[in-house]
């Protein structure tokens, strides 16, 4: 994932969100609540405990209600006061002023000197290390020496974060970052730690409700993994909590929300697509039915091959071109799904993006394709699309239509996940070209965050690795397979691709850097576009989730960012 | 008696060295692995969520799991992990043992397998008295066609007919979840009423059978009732040997739950070895499958020994083939 | 020479008298060979292509044109469920044969050779018995892909065991019988006494557990792509068409009630064939 470079753009986010939330206009009345009613709701759970210090999906349930950092997301993602309670910005210098009252659920206060503690917890790579996960901290936030640290060039106690005082708190970055307060909002890493808790206890601790110690509004009361978490209100909390109790279910593919919401055992369903009609028909539930497009976007990207079929731009955009996305998102989703023309930059953060991109259009796609020299698809490769699931009818409907517009003979691989991974790095042989499905998603709700920051950045992403020819792309993949310094396989892969990607692929990049550079808007958008007429990625369609809320349920505003789209902020829900 | 015994538990080990051997093959030989699927994860920014971990991590990772070490090794380390109950980490809850999750999986699927067995001999009984009672009329014929339809009904099928009955047209009943005791009517129903069949059926032809011997029609020819005789002769002798028909089917009932954890999302031992499965988590897949194996071998073992006290020549012949 | 021809007929023709007068066997076994044509048949009486997609056409309720309605890519519902028909049949009959295969081999030569023999190949089929059989075919199938051939062996792999048992129990109850003995005092030697003897007097439970395990193969050929391990898309298969079905119980209820309907069906007449079947060899064996 790179979130590399980005500015926020308040007004936009406000009126785009504005537009696309019509339906959670209810106010955030927490000061009218009773202080009672129990919220139950879906989300992941993925057993790996709740430390905020890893990159997990417990993690992700810490960072909306269960821990409490400097600050979180409030509705249409604005953000809203957590711990600290004001803020100002000085060129690289943040100064966060936290509130006196805020306390962990065993009692202790929370200071500036836990923050500290907490973050260089998560910015140093032997946690993470020795918890066996990814950290929280991504790399991607410019805190002075937090590069060098992950790259193990600096102690940990000389990260740019310092306290100053029992309560106020400074960052010192690297570069002027407009996005940080945005980054917090969304990052775990941030989230402060009990010191006295945490020190020198193992990573079991994180996953037992008696030794789970927090700061947000609610607390891990019970938690059986896979099957039901209980959270309570954090007697300590320095405001009151608004419900007695949540109740959190593991999300799962097999669990058919839709009958759990009708049998009242959960307050909010996302629908599948099949379900979305049956809800339409009850006049009852229609009117609990609210469309949350999400930043998960389906894609195709072009697989690493032998034969150069895709490296020509017409044929790539003769495929691109051929798929109906309306009617996918529209007959075959039931609405569940709308058009999408980048990985991550979505058409509800950026409207202008469907008129720019690349069209349906079967009867230039089929001229396109015979210009190649494939007309009618004849003399085409045989297509493989790589997907991780089975069934997968989003891949087999794509299929069709390459088959029926394109006349190309198109194959559709639908693995388990294992067998899936495996075979995306294969580089297919010179009879067949393919396309490997990858779900992307944005970390901001602003286009402008996915601009590539600079060139090392892009490189190790798909696209450029997968424009060098086969050849070369089997030398990229023999080389990510040796033992060597990771330093040193770095250097040596973006060597290999700097020398052999595609020049277009190269060209379209320099764009991207020069506009994030320049923070030039009207040249932001011309990279997106450039990147979708490369056609090396073909989106899909974009999540979009019908959602089911109980109308007792009040100040639920959607994580967009997430695939389950969980509220942003529990402390916000409340029941009448 | 006690050396038949030995050597049958001699035979059960070298049985689940083989099976454990065979798993492991087959678990290396299928194609990825957990760790190089992470990592490839994290080059290609895959949905927010799948972050793989670092090179370092990755190799640290590699060192605690002996994934470097030679294949007899690795096998040997599930192997002596398993049978010292001292299992290690899994790979896709590191932070867990997976003896931690078989501790509290294992018996939920235990629980679901005794329940339903339970619920079918509950079942079964009346049906089978009481066709075998009416032999040949219009209520046996009824009966024993259900049981018949019971019989060639797969679990999961009767999973989904359920459903439909009780939670589309009648919202009776919940259909997801496993902490209030409603929420396993569906789940054991799904697999009792496949079993309801075999027994049933056994029942009626073991009591006519019994009904139909010189003692029992001597008891009612001297006026005693059908029902007493029934209930007070020929049941009791019929309901010990169904235990040979209970054995097996608990048997099958073991992996079976894999299907019915799944429809119905039930935390139980099937569900995670069909995930750890899925994402190659090699300690997991080793645990509940030798897990399994264990207890289908000893379930085995019992079985025989029980048909043994039915019938001495077996007990004599040293095995069953 | 005529007297054996003459008795094998009158039993040919006492036992189908036997079994004609079941009418739910035959019943049933006019439903299974229903189905075995109709897969045989599917790619000519199926009325559209089971993978072509009219995405104008999407979940149709069942009509004139789409008898059994419409999936989510616009295929037709009840072509679809023919081709289903088509890979159950594959899979069921071929499992089938490999685990007869196996199992007589096996069974026939651990039966009547005796012995170490005997001991040996017991404990290879007690070793496999232990097997998880499910979880053991779910990490085949991992293993092996979802080509057809793959699904075949990962649902024969274990199953064929309890066909060897049952072989090996009939041979040596033949073996010890006084014809036996006579054919082996006139020097013919254990193949020929295998194939004149044995084998066709163990023919009624092994007809039986043929008819009873093809249902069981697919039923797991089902139950594994009910958990999405089944044969590769777009080829239909009945568990992924009720797995589907499920999902779509809500809004389509069609898309679940046409596949589940016809399994259960399907099922039931296997087992009403195989009742037939085991009744008629019962009563033989009690003549």
């Amino acid at each position: 994932m790179k979130k590399v470079g980005r500015i926020v753009a308040p007004v936009t986010m406000a009126a785009v969100m504005a537009l696309s939330m019509a339906g959670y206009s209810q106010a955030a009345s927490a000061a009218s609540s009773s202080g009672s009613g129990v919220f139950t709701f879906y989300t992941i759970d993925d057993g790996a405990g709740f430390d905020p210090a890893l990159f997990t999906w417990d993690a992700r349930q810490s960072q909306i209600g269960i821990f409490e950092g400097l600050v979180h997301f409030g509705p249409n993602f604005s953000i809203a006061q957590g711990i600290a309670t004001s803020w100002k910005a000085n060129g690289t210098t943040w100064t966060f002023y936290l509130r006196h009252n805020a306390r962990f659920s065993n009692g202790d206060p929370v200071t500036a000197q836990d923050f500290v503690y907490s973050i260089r917890r998560a910015v140093n790579p032997q946690t993470a290390a020795m918890a066996h996960k990814a950290s929280s901290f991504q790399g991607d936030v410019p805190i002075k020496n937090a590069q060098k640290i992950i790259e193990g060039a600096a102690p940990v106690s000389s990260l740019g974060v310092k306290a100053i005082g029992n309560y106020t708190l400074q960052f010192t970055l690297d570069r002027p970052d407009p996005t940080l307060l945005s980054q917090l909002a969304t990052d775990m890493w941030q989230l402060p730690v009990d010191p006295r808790v945490v020190q020198g206890k193992p990573e079991s601790i994180w996953t037992n409700p008696q030794t789970i110690v927090s700061d947000g509004p609610y607390m891990v009361s019970s938690y059986v993994q896979g099957t039901q978490e209980i959270l309570k209100p954090n007697p300590y909390y320095y405001a009151k909590v608004p419900l007695q109790e949540i109740k959190i279910l593991p999300f799962s593919a097999n669990a058919n929300e839709y009958l759990t919401y009708q049998n009242h055992q959960s307050d909010t369903a996302i629908l599948t697509p099949q379900d979305v009609p049956a809800v339409k028909n009850n006049p009852t539930l229609s009117k609990q039915l609210h469309w949350v497009q999400t930043a998960v976007s389906y894609t195709l990207q072009v697989s690493p091959s032998m034969n150069p079929a895709f490296s020509k731009l017409a044929v790539r955009q003769a495929f691109a071109e051929a798929v109906n996305k309306q009617v996918i998102a529209n007959n075959v989703l039931l609405g569940t799904g709308v058009p999408a023309y980048d990985g991550k930059v979505t058409s509800w953060m950026a409207p202008w993006i469907a008129k720019g991109a690349l069209q349906y259009n079967p009867t230039q796609a089929q001229h396109l394709l015979a210009a190649a020299g494939y007309p009618g698809g004849k003399g085409f490769p045989t297509v493989r699309i790589l997907t991780g699931s089975n069934p997968d009818p989003i891949a087999e409907a794509v299929a069709q239509m390459w088959q029926q517009t394109l006349g190309v003979n198109v194959q559709v691989d639908s693995e388990n996940w294992g067998t899936y991974l495996a075979d995306m790095t294969k580089v297919l042989p010179s009879n067949e070209v393919g396309f490997t499905q990858f779900g992307q998603s944005a970390a901001f709700p602003d286009w402008k965050t996915t601009m590539p920051l600079n060139i090392s950045g892009w490189q190790r992403t798909n696209v450029p690795i997968w424009s060098m020819s086969g050849g070369y792309q089997a030398q990229y993949e023999k080389l990510q397979s040796y033992t060597m310094a990771p330093g040193q396989k770095n250097l040596e892969s973006r060597m290999l691709i700097a020398k052999h990607e595609s020049p277009q692929v190269r060209a379209v990049m320099a764009l991207g850097v020069k506009a994030q550079a320049t923070n030039n808007a009207a040249l932001m958008q011309k990279y997106v576009i450039a990147k979708n007429h490369l056609a090396y990625v073909i989106p899909i369609y974009t999540v979009n989730n019908a959602v089911l809320i109980n109308p007792q349920v009040h100040g639920y505003y959607p994580m967009r960012m997430w695939l389950v789209t969980p509220p942003v902020w529990l402390g916000y829900i409340t029941m009448n | 008696m006690v050396r038949f015994l030995a050597r049958r538990l001699a035979y059960m080990f070298i049985a689940f060295l083989c099976i454990s051997l065979v798993t492991f093959m087959l678990m290396k030989m299928a194609p990825g692995s957990f760790f190089n699927a992470n990592f490839q994860v994290n080059g290609v920014s895959a949905v927010a969520g799948s972050y793989g971990v670092s090179p370092q991590v990755m190799d640290a990772l590699i060192k605690y799991y002996h994934l470097n070490d030679p294949w007899y090794v690795q096998w040997w380390y599930y192997v002596h992990g398993f049978l010292t109950w001292h299992m290690g980490t899994s790979f896709e809850y590191p932070g867990t043992r997976t003896v931690t999750i078989i501790d509290t999986a294992f018996p939920f699927s235990v629980r679901l397998a005794l329940m339903a067995v339970a619920t079918g001999v509950i079942i079964a009984i009346p049906i089978g008295v009481t066709a075998a009672m009416r032999e040949n009329g219009w209520m046996d014929v009824g009966l024993m066609f259900f049981a018949m339809l019971g019989t060639s009904l797969p679990a999961y099928l009767v999973a989904v007919l359920l459903i439909v009955l009780f939670a589309l047209w009648l919202h009776l009943l919940p259909v997801i979840g496993f902490t209030h005791p409603q929420d396993f009517i569906l789940p054991v129903l799904s697999l009792a009423l496949p079993m309801v069949g075999a027994l049933s059926r056994y029942l009626r032809n073991s009591l006519i059978d019994s009904l139909h011997s010189e003692y029992v029609t001597g008891v009612i020819a001297k006026g005693g009732s059908l029902s007493r005789a029934v209930w007070r002769h020929a049941l009791r002798n019929s309901l010990l040997p169904m235990i040979t028909v209970v054995g097996p089917q608990l048997a099958g009932l073991m992996t079976g739950t894999v299907f019915i954890e799944e429809i119905f999302d039930l935390p139980g031992l099937g569900h995670y070895f069909v995930g750890a499965a899925n994402v190659r988590d090699y300690p997991l897949i080793m645990d509940s499958a030798l897990l399994y194996a264990t207890v289908i071998l000893a379930m085995n073992l019992l079985v025989d020994l029980t048909y043994g006290l039915f019938d001495p020549r077996i007990r004599r012949a040293g095995d069953l083939g | 020479m005529s007297m054996p021809t003459l008795k094998k007929r009158t039993m040919a023709t006492l036992m189908w008298g036997r079994f004609r007068r079941n009418r739910a066997a035959v019943l049933g076994g006019a439903f299974v060979l229903f189905l075995i044509l109709c897969a045989i048949l599917a790619p000519v009486i199926a009325p559209y292509s089971y993978m072509q997609s009219n995405f104008l056409a999407t979940y149709q309720s069942p009509s004139w044109q789409h008898w059994f309605g419409t999936d989510e890519l616009g295929r037709d519902m009840l072509s679809r469920l023919l081709f289903s028909l088509r890979t159950a049949s594959l899979i069921g009959f071929g499992a089938e044969a490999v685990e007869l295969t196996l199992g007589l081999l096996v069974g026939a030569i651990a039966g009547y050779l005796g012995g170490a023999a005997d001991t040996i190949l017991m404990r290879v089929v007690d070793v496999v018995y232990g097997f998880p059989s499910l979880l053991f075919a779910i990490i085949l199938v991992v293993m092996l892909g979802h080509s057809l051939f793959a699904i075949l062996i990962a649902v024969a792999a274990t199953s064929w065991v309890t066909m060897a048992r049952i072989v090996r129990s009939q041979v040596i109850v033949v073996k010890q019988s006084d014809y036996i003995a006579a054919a082996r005092g006139m020097g013919a030697n254990w193949w020929q006494i295998l194939r004149r003897y044995v084998l066709p007097n163990s023919l009624g439970p092994i007809a039986v557990t043929v008819t009873f395990g093809i249902p069981a193969n697919m039923m797991v050929e089902s139950a594994l792509s009910l958990l999405g391990l089944g044969v590769q898309p777009p080829t239909p298969s009945w568990g992924a068409l009720i797995a589907n079905g499920e999902q779509a119980m809500f809004s389509f209820p069609y898309l679940l009630a046409f596949p589940a309907v016809t399994f259960a069906m399907t099922l039931l007449a296997f087992t009403f064939f195989g009742d037939g079947l085991r009744n008629v060899f019962d009563s033989k064996s009690m003549h």
